[in-house]
Order: structure tokens, then sequence, then C-alpha cells
């Protein structure tokens, strides 16, 4: 069950060159659905095969850290799966508006779009410290000691902070927080029209039965279908390549 | 070779087991014993005396004999609880750099890891004789709420004895280990650790070797010893009525007060009265006597309190896991306490079930402690005898030292997994005395966040990130665990910098903080400066 040193370092430098860019689903090896026990038993395969604690004495310390950090961004996307609620937000937040017309993404072992996914420019975002829903988005909290506290807030009566040596103007609402450009899971659904999407998911088809010939051809068609897409293209390419 | 033990490094009492091919091995003190008092003496005549026979000096020498150390290891000696705690101890305590508490012991000032060092050196060298070999690697249990500090100021402990801390883990999860090791289990149970002075319960689901914590809740101020305290406060009274003597002024009567008390406390839990006459009271050169008459109705009723505050945490816990007490298929009982009838009565009112009998409640941790050493050494097999209910006898000799263990028959090493969850959110301060979660409780470890923060003021070259633990909005209601300073920033606008915040909680449960300008790409991965750890030399 436990993998080999070799295997280890393999999945290591897989996941450390596109760490920024994995989705949730993409850290547990699983395709994207809401099943609570697919999600903890994911888990439990990963930790059984690569745990840290599986390599004690094992691999180097360097090699260890490295593993530590990969490690607990796998918890930290199980940490967020594992609460249904959230769970279907992020569901909700991949597939878009969209996700009550067009059907949930067809998923195979290998699928395409997720080999893709690592490779290609980031399509839409996936927000990774900010959920929505929590108060927190990236720009609202601060950090800042000095500054007085703003007079709308209740001050708190116990330890005020010190008082500034001039007055600071009340800081600003915050600006509408931009969305910041962390790559993820791309969605193919929104990354071309529906006549395309129908076109891509045959090629789909194709290449999971290894047909790269038709694969070629839908993918082809697929860009007929929607020439502006930089997503086919970079499929496309991808299939190109020999 | 040498041996890697598992350490449960309790309040009162501590364990020392190793993992064998044939069973868990507790080793033996020097009169036999399995279970070694937590208690350093720091006799007259100079020297340290540890375990037992330290126990055995706190009644007459109770302002040098240090116990409950643990309470007070890796605490900001200014929070309230502690000062509370600090009220009932007959030694003395300063403070010390980073506001750490400092024992001090005639000439001699001690840190409290140094202190707790004493107790971890006793228990390694009870395993070295048992073994006949060198004890150079352990595993040392923590209660699994315990903050960043405690654990860190533990592992320096382990440090300061001559160990290799392999690993801290929290002690209801060896629990649940030693309950479910190598037996194949699909369950999820609860193991509720009710010890000398703390008390924790965690929600785990066990599948084969996969033991993965749901939730855990806990008070670090909850334990045998407020049952103890509150029988000797009983007896004081009792004492004032007839002999019109206040005992709670006088070190020395307290203590044997609080002595006798835990003595009644173990009777009560099987018969149902206690009657008798506590000798040994010096006052003024003369012996006084006091005799006594405590029901178990009457115990009950002073406990009552402290029984229905764990049954509540265990309620919060259920909750937490999204569980239904009766989900729950076992309930492992850890620590003394869970001997007192009214906390068994109230369990099983509770889960509809009985606890787990077949489990020795002090020794059960060691054995998962030994256990986890074991798979980190690689030297842990399935053996016949890991089980709790087939713990073996231990000989004033080991096996181990003869030679005659079957290593060579075993396999491939066994090597369960713990997967922990964060006992507490952690949070950093922001604008307005408020604070922002960045991890929050129950969360899987190891685990690393970030989170995006901004600056509140034009021209801002530094940033201080206070970073604290609890679960409030207010950040001073929370505990404040230390800062990290960002320094050179670029003077813009403020909201114009952006700062990634990142948290991350490693194996051992310890916090690492790392802040970086998301534009410059300054960093600083300064270790918190965390209050009431040691400082290093």
């Amino acid at each position: 069950m436990t993998w080999s040193v070799t295997e280890l370092v393999a999945w290591q430098s897989e996941v450390e060159a596109y760490a920024d860019r994995r989705g949730k689903f993409d850290w547990l090896e699983i395709p994207p659905i809401a099943s609570a026990t697919a999600i903890q038993d994911a888990y439990h395969t990963i930790a059984r095969t690569r745990h840290p604690d599986l390599f004690v004495g094992r691999i180097e310390p360097e090699v260890m850290d490295r593993l530590v950090r990969m490690y607990s961004r796998v918890t930290a996307a199980y940490a967020d799966l594992k609460e249904p609620e959230r769970c279907a937000a992020y569901l909700r937040e991949l597939r878009g508006p969209r996700a009550a017309t067009t059907p949930p993404p067809l998923h195979g072992q290998a699928p395409l779009a997720r080999r893709l996914g690592a490779t290609l420019p980031p399509m839409r975002s996936e927000i990774s410290s900010h959920r929505p829903g929590t108060p927190a988005t990236a720009t609202t909290a601060r950090i800042e000691r000095f500054a007085p506290p703003p007079p709308t807030r209740p001050a708190p009566t116990t330890a005020p902070p010190p008082s500034p040596p001039a007055p600071v103007p009340v800081p600003a609402p915050p600006p509408a927080p931009t969305p910041r450009q962390v790559p993820g899971e791309i969605d193919p659904a929104h990354a071309m029209n529906a006549r395309a999407l129908a076109y891509y998911r045959r090629a789909e088809g194709a290449q999971h039965t290894g047909d790269r010939a038709v694969a070629l051809l839908h993918i082809k068609m697929a860009i007929a279908a929607d020439p502006r897409s930089t997503f086919l293209r970079a499929a496309l390419a991808e299939l190109s390549r020999p | 070779m040498p041996f890697a033990v598992g350490i449960d490094l309790g309040t009162t009492n501590s364990v020392v087991a190793v993992a064998t091919p044939t069973g868990v091995e507790f080793a033996l003190g020097p009169l036999g014993e399995r279970v070694h008092p937590s208690v350093v003496a720091f006799p007259p005549t100079g020297g340290v005396v540890v375990g037992t026979e330290a126990k055995a000096r706190r009644a007459t020498e109770p302002d040098t004999t240090v116990y409950s150390a643990k309470r007070l290891i890796g605490q900001n000696i200014k929070s309230p609880l502690v000062q509370l705690a600090l009220t009932g101890l007959p030694f003395r305590v300063d403070e010390g750099p980073n506001q750490q508490p400092i024992i001090v012991m005639r000439d001699r000032r001690l840190t409290v890891p140094e202190v707790s060092a004493q107790v971890l050196g006793h228990l390694k060298r009870c395993a070295e004789r048992q073994l006949g070999d060198r004890v150079t690697q352990a595993v040392i249990t923590v209660p699994a709420n315990f903050s960043d500090a405690q654990r860190q100021a533990t592992k320096e402990a382990g440090r300061l004895a001559g160990l290799d801390v392999l690993r801290l883990i929290n002690e209801p999860t060896a629990a649940a280990l030693a309950y479910g090791f190598g037996q194949r289990k699909q369950e999820v149970v609860c193991v509720f650790d009710f010890g000398g002075g703390t008390f924790d319960v965690s929600l785990l689901v066990i599948k084969d070797e996969v033991f993965e914590v749901l939730a855990t809740d806990g008070d670090f101020f909850l334990g045998g010893d407020d049952i103890d305290r509150a029988i000797a406060e009983f007896l004081a009274a009792e004492m004032n009525r007839h002999q019109h003597v206040d005992p709670r002024a006088d070190n020395q009567l307290m203590t044997r007060l609080v002595l006798a008390a835990e003595e009644i406390k173990m009777h009560l839990s099987a018969a149902s009265s206690a009657e008798g006459v506590i000798d040994g009271l010096m006052r003024g050169g003369q012996e006084v006597k006091l005799p006594f008459r405590l029901t178990r109705a009457q115990l009950e009723g002073m406990v009552r309190g402290f029984v229905d505050r764990s049954i509540e945490l265990t309620r919060r816990a259920l909750t937490a896991a999204r569980l239904d007490p009766r989900d729950i298929s076992e309930v492992v009982c850890v620590g003394g306490t869970t001997r007192v009838p009214l906390v068994r009565q109230r369990l099983a009112e509770l889960f509809g079930r009985e606890p787990a009998l077949r489990i020795n409640p002090d020794e059960v941790v060691a054995q998962g402690a030994a256990i986890q050493a074991g798979s980190l050494a690689g030297s842990l097999f399935h053996g016949r005898g890991m089980a709790t209910r087939d713990a073996v006898p231990t000989h004033a000799m080991s096996p181990l030292a003869h030679g005659d263990v079957p290593w060579a028959s075993a396999v491939a090493p066994a090597r369960p997994i713990l997967l922990d969850v964060t006992p507490a959110g952690l949070r950093i301060a922001t604008a307005g005395g408020f604070s922002e979660e960045i991890l929050e409780r129950n969360l899987p470890t190891p685990i690393e966040r970030t989170r995006t923060f901004t600056t509140a003021r034009d021209h801002q070259t530094q940033v201080v990130i206070d970073c604290c633990r609890g679960e409030s909005k207010r950040f001073e209601e929370n505990e404040l665990l230390g800062r990290l300073v960002l320094e050179g920033l670029p003077p813009r606008r403020r909201g114009d910098v952006r700062i990634d915040v990142t948290f991350r909680v490693d194996q051992d449960g310890i916090l690492h903080v790392r802040a970086r300008d998301a534009d410059t790409g300054i960093e600083q991965e300064t270790a918190l400066e965390v209050l009431g750890a040691p400082v290093a030399a």
C-alpha cells in the first residue's frame, strides 16, 4: 500500500510544479463529485500511500519538508471538501451559473480537461483563500496595529490601541474584491460555447478510448464552433504533440 | 539496538512503554511499579529524586517537591487560569523571561521544561534498565487541547532529557491507536480522557490502519486534581469545625489533606462510604488527628459540576463531528478519573452503552505512544500481543534484553496512520481590535492555508502580525500566541500592499507562520515567538 520512495519523489515533482494551479479535487485525485464517502476514501487512500509518517527515516530531511508541505495542501483541500455545505458551494463555484443547463462534467479516469488544467493558462479563477459567503475577503481584513479603530465599529473597552500621533482618516470602505487570478480546475463548460462543448466531450471520450485521430477531429470541430476558445487551442496543441 | 519508546507524560502519573513483536511492554520503576508519579523532589541533602520516592516526600517537604508541572508547562504565567492554579501550589513559582513560570527550589531556579525533563530522564533510565540498551528516541503524548507553546515546551523537555522526540501525539489519539491497532476495525469510537489535570474527548473513525480524528474538545484545567482539591476543602472545613484550626493557611497540612483526599476518592470508587482518621497532621509540633466520614453520595454532590462539564464538552464534540451518540460503537475510557462511578454512569446515559471495560485507563495512552514510536522507528510489526486486551504482564527483566524476541519472524513493518485535528481556531489580529480566523478548530493536520490581507494606513512599511488561539471575533478574548513582524514593505497607499499570511500546523500540532509581501516577494518565516515557551539559550 505504502508508496516506494521513487513513486513519492515522482509525485512530488509532479504536484510541486503546478501546486498553485491545482483545484481541491485535483489534490484529492478524484473527479468533482459531492460524495462524502468518496472524499473521505480519497483522503484515506492518499494518507495510506504517502502520509509523511510513512517515510520517517526513509527520506532526506529536505525531501520530508517538501512532502509535508505538499501533504498539507492535500489536507487543506480535504478540510474544505469534507464539510458538505462548503463542498456544495465549491462545486457551484466550479460549475458556475450554467450548471443547471449543462450536464456535470463527465470526468473519466484521466480526463483531458484535468490533464490540461495543469498546463493551461487560467480561464477562470478559483479563489483559493476566499470562500463566498465568508465575510473575510482578500481585501477587507486589515493588519494594522497603529491606526485607530474606525469610529463606526465598537472600540474594545478593555485595552484600546495606542492613539496615533496624528488623526488618521477612517479607512475607506474596502474596494470591491478584485478576483485574484488563482488558477485551478478548469471546467470545460466555461471555456467554450455549448456547441463546441458537445464536440469537446466526444473528443474526451475518444481520447479516453485511445482513439487519437477521432479526438483530434472532434477538437478541430470544437474549434470551428468556438474559434475564440484558448482552452480548445491549448487542448489541440496538447493532443497534436507527438 | 537503541529503542524508541512511547511516553505518557501525565499531570500526576507517567508511563513508559515499548512495542515488541510479542506485545507492548511497560518499563517498571525501581519498586516494580508500572505507573510513575510525575513528581520531582529536591531533598535538602542535594540531588534530585523522581517518581514514587519523590511522591513520598510531598507530605514532608511540600515546598521543595514539584508536582503537576504539566499544568505550568508552556504556560504564560500572566494567564488568569495559571494564576488560579498557582494559588493551590505549596512551592514557589516566579515570573521568568518571556513570561514563563520559573520554579524556585532552594537556590535553584528551574524552568518547567527542566522539571519535566527530570521526569522524562527518570522514565528513560527505567526503560534502559529494563531493556538493557540505550533509549534514544521517544514519542511523547500531550493533551489534545495543548497549545503551541505547551507543545514546544514539551519537546524541549524531551530534548533536555536526551531524547530525540520523534513525534508529539495527542493522548486520546494514542488511546484509540492502542484500542484499534491490528484489529482490522471499521468503527467510530469516542475516547473520553479524564486524567489528573486535563480533560479531552476525541471522536475517531477507525478504518483498519487509518485513525482519523473527526473532532476533539476539552478543558485544560479539569481533572482528578480538582476533585482532590474539592475533597480537601471539605476536610479542611471539617477540621476547622471540630478543632478550630484552619489548615488552608498551612502548606504542609493542606498537602497532607490533598493526599488523603486522593485516597478517599479512590476508595469511594469501589465502596459507598469512607470512614477513618487522618493522622500525621502536624501542627505546632503536635500531631493532630482528623476523623472523617464521607459517603459516595456526598462525593458525587461535590464532583457533579466537573462531570457535567465533561459531558457537555463531549456533546459539543459530537455536534462538531455531526454525529449522534448512537453512531458511536465504543467508548474508550482513559485516565484515572474515569474510574469514578458517576462518570461511568453519565457516559452510559449519554451513549446508551457501558464504556469498554477491558481497557486499562492508566496504561492505554502509553501503549498507543509505544506503537506509534515503533511505527516511526520502523520497528513495529503485527505482533500477536499488540491489542489492548493482550498487554503483556511485564517482568523485571525484559525478554528484549536477552535477545529472545522473534524480531526475525516478523514480516513487513506496520505503519498505522494517525490523522489528527487542530484543537482550537488560529487567528490573527486585524484593525479595530478584531481577529480573523485562518485555521478553524477541528481541521485535519498537517495543514497549510494562506489568506491575503492588506495594510490599513498609507505609507506603512511594516506590519505586526499578532497570532492568537480561540474562537472569538474580538482579539482580546483569545489566547495570545505570539507575534511576527514583516518589515521593508514598499510605502504605498493603504490597501495597495497585499500580504499573504500562511499558517501551517505540522504533525506535532505546532504552528508555523509565514508572511509574504505578494508583490515584492519579501518573506519572513520567523518561528513565532511564543509567550511562555522556553527561550533558546
